[in-house]
Parts: structure tokens; sequence; C-alpha cells
């Protein structure tokens, strides 16, 4: 269904992956930072990655808080994923949007990496001829795709590191380079970075529940929530998000705040949704099928989303 | 001065019931939901009089997720 859809390649676009809060109308229009950070989308549909684990690591760039990260399971093998809505065994759910040329440094800022360095890259690889993804998985199949390796390759070429989320290239469906945002460490040892707002990130990729109940010394609690929010309203439009929330415990003492945050942004993310990716009911439907805002109520039962 | 309530009737299909009491209960001490009429799906949300202008657009926004079929404001 997802697959005959699948919008052809678009010059000057940006093709971005996401897989934590740009999965939900409410995080890309940035409903819970007061609207900073918002991205609006010309094209969405879903996609299912493959060779790619996730879990929250990386200190956000927006507040105290732990933001999703993305590993691959194997590194000599690239990151990829398909259309589709369905996740199979080992495969993530997530979103890929496509974004007008002129979103470039929005999406740099969002992903805590300089804006201008973004449009030297998009520049480079227009030099090249080539689109920008293309370019990244260029440099990323010199380096046998170890994404450490790819990342000071990269420091190399630019000069530049990023002190967020360092642009890595996932090949979708066989054909065309996406873009897709993930915390590396790819200076070298001497020169690490020391993380963002002055924190360590963990070294483990953690779910949703294990972040959840994390000691709020050094966290903002409820900032936390909220980003969990913005993640798990994915699975409002039929996005997998199992990997997420498997281990979360029902009855946890964060779980009834974070179910009445759910239920509330529920009841308006796919209206955000439409509006976020550009699209009309017809066409979400066709790709998302219908919107099942009962996820937000099933969230602590044993099996969800289902 | 006792405080003025209001409240909404409509229908909606059982299985959607318990979606909508999580929904609603989630906004602490907006309305209370109560079942008016278990027979016809029959329900009522209970508010002050205040609390109507955010009961009515809770309810447009759920009125767009689940088909809600008013049956009378008093």
């Amino acid at each position: 269904m997802v697959r005959e859809v699948l919008p052809a390649t678009v010059e000057d676009t940006l093709l971005v992956i996401g897989y934590g809060s740009l999965m939900s109308g409410f995080g890309l229009l940035g409903e819970a930072r007061g609207g900073r950070g918002r991205l609006l989308a010309c094209e969405a549909f879903p996609v299912v990655l493959s060779n790619a684990r996730r879990g929250l690591q990386k200190p956000s760039n927006h507040g105290r808080y732990l933001a999703m990260n993305l590993e691959q399971r194997d590194p000599g093998q690239p990151l990829t994923g398909r259309p589709a809505i369905q996740a199979g065994p080992g495969e993530l759910g997530a979103l890929a949007l496509r974004f007008e040329r002129r979103f470039a440094r929005q999406i740099a800022s969002r992903e805590g990496h300089d804006p201008d360095q973004f449009e030297r890259l998009i520049e480079r690889a227009k030099r090249r001829g080539c689109a920008l993804g293309d370019w990244l998985l260029d440099l990323a199949e010199v380096q046998h795709h170890d994404l450490q390796a790819y990342g000071r390759a990269l420091f190399t070429a630019t000069g530049y590191v990023s002190p967020g989320y360092t642009f890595c290239p996932l090949v979708l469906d066989g054909r065309e380079a996406a873009l897709v945002a993930v915390a590396l460490d790819c200076r070298p040892p001497s020169d690490a970075l020391a993380g963002v707002n002055g924190a360590s990130a963990p070294p483990a990729l953690l779910g949703l529940g294990e972040a959840a109940a994390l000691d709020g010394r050094a966290l903002d609690c409820s900032a936390q929530l909220d980003y969990i929010v913005e993640c798990l309203l994915a699975a409002v439009h039929n996005i997998s998000v199992r990997d997420l929330t498997a281990g979360i415990e029902p009855g946890a003492p964060w779980s009834a705040e974070l179910q009445r945050r759910l239920l509330r942004a529920a009841v308006g993310e796919p209206a955000l949704f439409l509006k976020a990716a550009s699209l009309d009911p017809e066409r979400y439907g066709k790709r998302f099928g219908k919107p099942d805002v009962s996820v937000a109520r099933r969230f602590c039962e044993p099996g969800f989303p289902g | 001065m006792a405080a003025a309530f209001k409240s909404i009737a409509f229908e909606l299909a059982p299985e959607l019931i318990v979606d909508l009491k999580a929904i609603v209960e989630s906004y602490d001490n907006l309305a209370t939901l109560r079942t008016d009429d278990p027979e016809r799906h029959r329900l009522k949300l209970y508010f002050a009089e205040e609390a109507e202008h955010d009961v009515e657009r809770l309810l447009a926004a759920l009125a767009q997720l689940m088909p809600i079929r008013r049956v009378g404001v008093r």
C-alpha cells in the first residue's frame, strides 16, 4: 500500500528520517516547546528501518532531558529502510519526511547542528552534482559503513563536528539516500565532546521506561515526559514503537502522568500531523490507515501498542 | 453563590466509551462523564458553565476521531 504512493525523488528537497520526536505532529510542530524548532514537511510516509536500534541517550539541545539516538546493529552494514507501516522482526517504525530546501537551516538547528555548516554540506554535494544523501553515502561506503569512522571522515572533509547530531546516510528502498540525524562521538578521543549542557551521555540506549525513571536531579523530568509523548504519539499513526515501549512496567510511578499527557496530546495529534506533513485525510489514510487514539489509553496495558 | 452546571448528551459506540472516558479524565476536573441511557449508548458530560468553551473545543476535536452524535444541550 505504502509502496504505491512512494513519491519520486524530488530535486532540491531534503529527505529526512524521523525516529524520535519527528514522528509526531506534536513533535514536528514543537507544541511542547511553544513552537520552537517547528518543522513543516511537504511530504511524509511511513518507513521501517533495518540494521538499527534506538533509545534515549543524547542530552537534548533543547532542555535537560535525554533525546533519541540511533545505532547500527551491524557497524559494517548501512542503515536501511523501506516504505511500510508494518514493522517486521528486528525492524523499527519511523517516518520519512521530505522538506523543501528552505527548511535546511531549521532542520539543522533542531538537530543541534550549525545551520551554516549544513548549508555548506548541501552546497558541497550540489557542486559534485549529487544530492546530499548520495554524497554522504559515498563517504560512508569508503568507511565500510562504520558510522563512527564516517563521522571522523566527515570531520576531516569539513573541519566541523556537530555538538548535536550528525547527518548520516540511510539507504531507503535501495534507491535513495535519506538523511538521518545520529549523535556520534566522532572526534579523536582527546577532543571528545563533553556532552550538551555539561552532562555526559549515558553509555547505553535507554528504553522510554528507563529514561522516565531516571533520577531527576540532573534531568527535567517534566520535559523528559513531554519528549517521550512526542515520540509515542507516532503510535497514533500506526507507526511501530514496540521497541521503545518494551520493558515499560505498568503501574510505574511516572506512568499515570505520562498517560495523562499522552491522552491529552493524542486528541489533537491527527490534525497536527496532517498540518506538519502537508497531508490531506485521503492521502493520510492510504499511507497510515486510520488514526488510533486508543493507543494513548492502552499505553500502560501489557503488549502496548498491540 | 452556587456554581452553574451544564450538560451535553450524546451517543457513542460502546467500544469507544472507554477511550472517551480516559481522555475526559485526563483533563483534570474539566468535566464528568456519566452514562445516561446504557441501552442507547447515551452519555452525558457534566461541567461548570465557565468550562463550556473548553468542553466544546474538546468535543469538536474528538468528533474528528470518533463518531460522537450530539442529542441535545441543556
